[in-house]
């Protein structure tokens, strides 16, 4: 593939997908806000509001989680290969990668060392942080989000688990990770070639691929071929008669 | 002039008793509901916005198929009259 060339990198469902989540955790860092310090953060008018508003887009976010899991479990059938890091990624890959976005990015003396494709789309660090992310973190917001939504018909679970307090502070927790995510996310989003590079495929599905990615790669193979024809004519030139004669030359 | 006196008095008796009605309808008119419309109004839209350009992929396919079965239907019938 050549640079320029645009690759189908994300389907509609994902599309759909990311930008219920990204509204609905922003929605729900503010509000979540306002409910944590009524007193300070007054956006969505009175403190009643702000929980409402929280409970809709909590309940938002988990329907779209569930079409999320729902689509790359059973319909695209790469759930694993595509959020799990391989062994090559956790020996190698997050290091290379890591060293990529502190360095050779700012730099700019290598490519990114992370070819996107449709079977591979994420590169290590993004696999790890994703895996995290979507298995543990969304998972047990969502739990600790629907028992904090339905006290009183679920008191029995929450007693198990440590108490209101507990849960409290867990969904709590959970949020601050969110958050810190939400702003990492977006700053890492922009370290594309040109800085919407990343993030207008999310809305369009098609990636435009890196100049200096596989540019390099295509113009390398005619420069090794021809240095391959210059060595075997250098060895025709300095063979001695009596070989050149062998060869029927 | 008595049984006015007697009648405001009631009425303002009835009235003070009636005051747990007017704060809890005070309270009802949060805007909430607006907000939360706003919202799913919001999340509608980007449903709506990446689910357009696909359908009409999809309504494009499938115009283009048409087109081409009947050119080829066309096709068929010329060389069959021909012959």
């Amino acid at each position: 593939m050549r640079a320029g060339e645009k690759i189908y990198l994300t389907p509609t469902p994902v599309r759909i997908w990311h930008w219920l989540n990204a509204l609905g955790i922003v929605t729900l860092c503010v509000t979540g806000a306002e409910i944590r310090f009524p007193e300070y953060v007054q956006v969505f008018g009175s403190y009643k509001a702000a929980v409402r508003l929280h409970n809709t887009a909590g309940i938002v976010v988990a329907l779209s989680y569930l079409m999320w899991f729902v689509y790359y479990a059973f319909v695209a059938r790469s759930l694993i290969k595509t959020y799990v890091p391989t062994a090559k990624d956790i020996l190698g890959g997050m290091v290379r990668q890591a060293l990529y976005y502190f360095f050779y990015f700012f730099l700019g003396n290598r490519p990114n060392p992370h070819r996107q494709t449709p079977e591979n789309k994420f590169n290590p660090l993004q696999k790890a942080s994703y895996m995290v992310i979507m298995f543990i973190l969304t998972p047990l917001v969502i739990v600790t989000g629907i028992l904090l939504m339905n006290v009183v018909p679920l008191r029995a679970i929450v007693l198990v688990i440590g108490g209101l307090k507990v849960m409290v502070a867990v969904h709590w927790l959970l949020a601050c990770a969110f958050c810190a995510f939400l702003f990492i996310h977006i700053y890492l989003a922009t370290m594309g070639h040109t800085p919407f590079a990343h993030i207008k495929p999310m809305w369009t599905g098609w990636e435009e691929i890196e100049p200096d990615m596989y540019d390099e790669e295509a113009e390398a193979q005619p420069k090794v071929a021809d240095e391959t024809s210059n060595v075997l004519q250098l060895q025709k030139e300095k063979s001695p008669p009596h070989l050149k004669k062998a060869a029927g030359e | 002039m008595k049984q006015v006196k007697r009648g405001t008095m009631v009425l303002g008796m009835l009235l003070a008793g009636t005051g747990n009605v007017w704060a809890a309808q005070g309270a009802r008119h949060d805007n909430s509901g607006i907000i939360v419309w706003a919202f799913l109004g919001l999340c509608a839209l980007i449903v709506v916005a990446q689910l357009v350009p696909a359908l009409m992929m999809l309504f494009g396919f499938v115009k283009a198929l048409v087109s081409k079965r009947e050119k080829e239907v066309q096709v068929a019938e010329s060389t069959a009259n021909e012959g």
